[in-house]
């Protein structure tokens, strides 16, 4: 199974305790936008930017969509959301306006990061305990919005 | 408590901006490194306080603890559409896992 990650998502994978699973089960691929967005993060010695700097030394497989989607976003979002479309997979984001200006225009398959790590959970790699702790940990909470949605999912979750 | 080290970085600014920032450091008794510092300082301060305000209204919201009426007051519709949409979305995301 293969998923387009943008930044965000990313950075949340790679502060799951579990990223070298989901690395070895799962691909993910980038686009040229990412991959520079994540090189402007690793500039920082802060929590993100290791997180970044650790990303970047992986060899991640590096793809460009051969036409982008006419979007109202940022040009990362718009690489990851037309490469999904191209390559018919998922694209992952934590950023719940860009998937909602997605969905109005475009019949893209696109799910949160936390998505992977319910799949784990779904086929048993991990337990329940391991994935509200690490939701706990990977999901970003970058705005007020991104704040209340990780919470609410963390509550679902814990009636899965 | 160890001396927090700092990092020079330059600035373009309009002349008549210029002007005022130095009249009003002047008037706080302060240099423009000291004016610029405290308002950007207090930018994102102020930021915080609204973020903070609309992490917890939609927190309320998504709990079923506050109506939209009450919202509203708190998010313009635009945010109030990305809540819902993140909501539903977290909903559908959970209920594929649970097939």
């Amino acid at each position: 199974m293969k998923f387009v990650v943008d930044t965000g998502a990313m950075l949340s994978l790679a502060s799951s305790l579990h990223f070298g699973k989901i690395r070895s089960l799962y691909e993910l691929i980038i686009t040229e936008t990412i991959e520079h967005e994540l090189q402007q993060f690793a500039v920082y010695n802060d929590n993100l930017g290791l997180k970044a700097q650790e990303v970047l030394k992986l060899k991640l497989v590096k793809k460009m969509p051969r036409h982008l989607l006419s979007l109202p976003l940022e040009k990362g979002e718009i690489e990851v959301f037309s490469l999904a479309y191209e390559e018919k997979c998922i694209a992952l984001t934590d950023d719940a306006h860009a998937a909602r200006v997605l969905r109005e225009k475009f019949d893209v398959r696109v799910r949160p990061s936390f998505y992977v790590l319910v799949l784990l959970y779904k086929h048993k790699k991990i337990s329940k305990e391991e994935l509200i702790q690490d939701i706990d940990s990977i999901l970003i909470r970058r705005n007020w919005l991104n704040g209340a949605l990780w919470e609410y999912a963390r509550r679902e979750m814990e009636k899965l | 408590m160890g001396m927090e080290t700092t990092t020079q970085f330059s600035l373009r600014f309009e002349p008549d901006l210029i002007r005022q920032i130095d009249e009003e450091a002047e008037k706080e008794y302060k240099n423009r490194t000291e004016l610029i510092k405290e308002a950007v300082v207090h930018f994102i301060k102020e930021k915080e306080e609204k973020e903070k305000l609309k992490l917890v209204a939609a927190e309320l919201w998504l709990k079923g603890e506050i109506s939209e009426t009450n919202l509203k007051k708190v998010l313009n519709g635009e945010e109030i559409k990305d809540l819902k949409f993140g909501q539903s979305w977290i909903e559908e995301t959970l209920h594929e896992i649970r097939r």
